[in-house]
């Protein structure tokens, strides 16, 4: 039996994003797959923790929570149990930038305490970190007692917080919460020709902004029909094609050529 | 921001009557004006009989504005006009307006030539032909 697997927590309501989380594709892809994807090289049992089928389709095999509605303890918990290991590294759907250079490092640092978490600068990730079985008779007690924070819980164990600032970027602990994190609200305005080809199209849209996003080929996707009409876009009325990170606009227009005069 | 934009076509009476508000400016030397028509092109067989100007038209006004400031940059003019139509214009009515005064004639020929092109190439505004058959095709500046 190996001593440490890895633990992928989707589990969340995620009532904040009206949807589950780790389904939620940035960069183009959900969430939960960066993580699969950082963990891949490693070669170690990975399992996700969700209440949801719609995980099944990731090819990792799937656990519930064994206390329902407990948080992320819930998740912790069933963990450590349907792992069959020691130990699991403890991974979560919203920080979904962990990469695998991180958990190797983790690894590497794990020593003698029960609970290995990472801090960087002055915020600590309680979720992202090594936790040992030897914690399950506090955690079935936190539980039972509806003691639900994270942090209380790792108070009471044997835990070291290893402080990683200088080793590692803060963008890798980056945590996705919400819609608004993710995308941009925008008015689609199409003119002359366009605004023919789109009538009763829904002209409300969301458009990631996590990172730049190149508005043409996203366009060229979503409505194919462009891929044939020259057109230009204006971001708040000013002539561009790349939304910045973190942008949001108010309106984005599609122009069709001009024929003033 | 001003509004470049009339609704329908700009009357050969408006033109008039802007040409005479300028003769108090007694330092104009030279009036130069561009009127852009609607004409009757010929498309697959059949004729053109009015143009559908459509616009965004708040950052078209800004572009106008654009313009006229680019313009008045590079050429020494008194004053300066654009009007652009907007909605339907029937074939032989006029849908462009532009009037540039200055001290000597050159500037103004010169700054005319700038402001149509620029307005030709910069300005959102987009023109649906229309045919007698209501069938219409959209019009692309070359």
């Amino acid at each position: 039996m190996e001593d440490i697997a890895i633990v992928i927590l989707a589990g969340g309501k995620s009532s904040r994003m009206g949807q589950d989380k780790g389904l939620i594709p940035v960069n183009g892809k959900p969430m939960v797959q960066h993580l699969i994807n950082a963990t891949k090289p490693l070669k170690l049992k990975t399992i996700i923790i969700a209440n949801n089928s719609n995980y099944d389709a990731f090819g990792i095999p799937v656990y519930k929570d064994i206390y329902q509605d407990s948080g992320p303890l819930g998740g912790i918990h069933s963990g450590l149990i349907n792992s069959q290991t020691s130990r699991v590294i403890v991974l979560s759907c919203d920080t979904p930038f962990v990469s695998t250079e991180f958990i190797e490092y983790l690894i590497k640092i794990a020593n003698t305490h029960d609970i290995i978490i990472p801090k960087h600068g002055s915020k600590t990730h309680p979720l992202i970190g090594i936790y040992s079985e030897n914690i399950l008779n506090v955690l079935n007690e936190s539980i039972n007692n509806n003691k639900l924070k994270v942090m209380e819980l790792i108070k009471k164990t044997s835990h070291s917080i290893h402080t990683v600032t200088s080793e590692f970027p803060e963008g890798i602990f980056e945590n996705i919460n919400t819609k608004k994190d993710l995308c941009a609200q925008v008015n689609i305005k199409p003119f002359g020709i366009i605004a023919e080809h789109m009538k009763g199209i829904d002209l409300t849209i969301e458009i990631p902004n996590k990172r730049n996003t190149n508005l043409r080929s996203y366009f060229n996707d979503k409505w194919p029909f462009l891929n044939k009409i020259s057109y230009t876009i204006a971001i708040d009325q000013e002539l561009r094609e790349e939304l910045n990170k973190n942008e949001h606009p108010t309106e984005i227009a599609i122009l069709p050529p001009f024929a003033g005069g | 921001m001003k509004n470049c934009f009339k609704e329908g076509a700009i009357t050969p009476e408006f033109i008039a009557e802007s040409i005479a508000h300028h003769q108090v400016k007694t330092n104009i030397g030279a009036h130069q004006i561009f009127l852009g028509q609607v004409r009757n092109d010929i498309i697959d067989n059949k004729e053109v009989v009015a143009i559908d100007y459509s616009s965004h038209e708040e950052m078209a006004n800004k572009m106008f504005h654009t313009i006229r400031e680019n313009t008045f940059d590079k050429f020494d003019l008194t004053c300066m006009h654009i009007y652009h139509s907007i909605g339907l214009v029937k074939t032989g009515e006029l849908c462009l307006f532009v009037f540039a005064s200055s001290a000597h004639r050159k500037t103004a020929q010169q700054a005319i030539e700038f402001i149509v092109e620029e307005i030709k190439t910069n300005v959102p505004v987009f023109g649906k032909e229309l045919f007698k058959d209501n069938s219409h095709v959209w019009k692309v500046n070359k």
